[in-house]
């Protein structure tokens, strides 16, 4: 289990480049620079769920809201 | 035809029954006032006049006739444009959407409303794809708060939202992923209900985020909203998410009364965040006396990891909405509004394993509020942060990554009525959300309907006289 993490700002423009690049989607120069900018947002908020007590949680794959 | 018009389903129903009103006058009237306010509000996009005519005068013949389905006869309602409806395009407010999507059918939610009776007058507006923020430019109208039409009326129901608080229709149908009635019900100063994950099944509906999108009754009371819910919930095996659970008579499950029961004030993280409006606080907490005055017993409860199930809701959504997408963001990019490419795309920042592991949250977070849920009956935190934005300064950032009080319970799959509490300095409303277990909406419509028997704040109407011609 890692713990949340941080995005340099070069890393967030090679990042978002990478992850757009690799969803085949061009977008205009201000959308990439606020994507770039709202990106180590994100991935903090991601990278904020590797919580240590969740090792040995299964995912609510299948999802029963009265299980 | 009374001079003035009934304000709830419930004195429209009573007042059709006493023969004071037609369901065709009702009717008449409504579109009327569409005619005169939508360009102002932007609620509607498409209007189904003759069919609303027509289904008018065949609940008004069945009346004649002695025959009668049940409240929602003769009733008028709204649709929200990403439900498929037999009489009407669904357009998800988008130059996307192919335009035969939903292939003329009505949704099975569309259905049952129209096999109990009521009036559908058309589809309203939603946030393009149930997500982002209206964008004038793509030729849709922009819905408006009829409080201050200078202000947003939230979404992704938003028409549904305005129609009901502008007395366009009695009530409507929204969808939920992440707030998306209890937003609209909140700013605009109605009750909107997100149901349990698979108590009406979303057949029809343009998918959003599928393990947290559900449809929900949005109306002016609670009773109303309990009313529309029955007719509304039940199997069907078009949804695979859909619940074989029973229906009960929700209308006839609210006691008007809290004695005894109850309530878990959310504190931490619900009322504690710096970005907690000071009058929406005080809103929600002088409600909870009004309940505890009444009988309630009120305690303050902990949810656990309410932080991270909001961000994991987000992961979710727009991982969920990302697959449905990726085609069209990749050929159609500027075909979307401005600000809803943004979101969908974000699907494709978060990796396969972020998606996991917000799954493996899921689990740990509906443990940990059904253990909440052991100790009260229901838990009660403020709808929306703050009252509604200013259109000029929405900030679809700012509230992605701020706090929110109800993408949880998409998360979690259950039941939150958003009710209104009263208004902010600037005339903008208030709203107080009560969340329930699995399948408990009648216990959440209980509690709200018991408040609107106490106050008053969900009768309050806009200041739209002069825009719809009342």
């Amino acid at each position: 289990m890692g713990t949340a993490g941080t995005t340099s700002a070069t890393g967030a423009i090679e990042t978002v480049r990478a992850l757009l690049s690799a969803a085949n989607i061009t977008v205009s120069e201000s959308e990439f620079a606020d994507f770039v900018q709202v990106y180590p947002a994100l991935r903090a908020q991601a990278d904020g769920l590797y919580l240590p007590e969740l090792e040995f949680i299964d995912p609510a794959i299948d999802f029963d809201p009265a299980a | 035809m009374p001079e003035a018009l009934p304000l709830t389903i419930k004195d429209a129903a009573a007042a059709l029954r006493a023969g004071t009103v037609t369901s065709a006058e009702l009717t008449r009237v409504l579109l009327d006032k569409i005619g005169k306010a939508n360009e102002a509000l932007g609620a509607f996009v498409t209007v189904t006049e003759e069919g609303a005519m027509a289904a008018a005068e065949a609940a008004d013949a069945n009346f004649a006739a002695g025959v009668d389905v049940g409240p929602l006869q003769g009733i008028p309602l709204a649709v929200k444009d990403i439900i498929s409806t037999k009489d009407a395009p669904t357009t998800a407010n988008s130059r996307v959407l192919p335009a035969d999507w939903g292939k003329g059918v009505d949704a099975p939610v569309v259905a049952r409303l129209r096999e109990a009776g009521s009036v559908i007058l058309g589809k309203t507006t939603t946030s393009e794809f149930a997500c982002g923020a209206p964008d004038p430019d793509k030729g849709f109208l922009i819905p408006r708060n009829p409080w201050n039409t200078e202000h947003t009326a939230a979404g992704s129901s938003s028409g549904t939202g305005v129609a009901v608080a502008a007395g366009l229709a009695f009530g409507g149908l929204g969808t939920d992923t992440g707030g998306s009635v209890r937003g609209p019900a909140s700013v605009n100063g109605h009750t909107g209900l997100k149901v349990t994950f698979g108590r009406v099944p979303k057949a029809g509906v343009v998918p959003l985020g599928y393990t947290l999108d559900s449809i929900g009754p949005m109306a002016r009371s609670a009773y109303d909203c309990a009313v529309m819910l029955e007719v509304m919930a039940g199997y069907h095996p078009d949804d695979r998410f859909a619940a074989q659970a029973e229906v009960p008579a929700y209308s006839s499950l609210l006691t008007g009364s809290v004695a005894g029961l109850k309530i878990g004030v959310a504190t931490p993280y619900f009322f504690d965040t710096p970005e907690l409006d000071d009058e929406v606080r005080a809103a929600v907490l002088a409600a909870v006396d009004v309940l505890k005055g009444a009988g309630a017993v009120v305690s303050e409860v902990t949810v656990p990891y309410a932080k991270e199930a909001k961000e994991a809701n987000h992961i979710t959504l727009v991982s969920e909405a990302y697959a449905y997408h990726r085609q069209n963001l990749i050929d159609k990019w500027e075909d979307y509004g401005r600000f809803t490419r943004p979101t969908l795309v974000k699907g494709a920042f978060f990796t396969s394993g972020d998606y996991a592991q917000a799954q493996r949250l899921r689990t740990v977070f509906r443990a940990g509020v059904k253990e909440v849920l052991r100790q009260v009956d229901v838990i009660v935190t403020p709808s929306m942060v703050r009252p509604a934005e200013r259109i000029d300064e929405l900030d679809m950032q700012k509230r992605m990554l701020g706090a929110g009080f109800t993408g949880q319970w998409n998360f979690a799959g259950l039941p939150a009525a958003a009710i209104p509490v009263g208004f902010s300095t600037f005339g903008l409303p208030l709203s107080m959300q009560i969340v329930g277990g699995p399948f408990a909406e009648a216990t959440v419509l209980s509690v709200a309907d018991t408040y609107q028997q106490l106050t008053d704040w969900h009768l309050q109407v806009p200041p739209v006289a002069e825009l719809v011609g009342a």
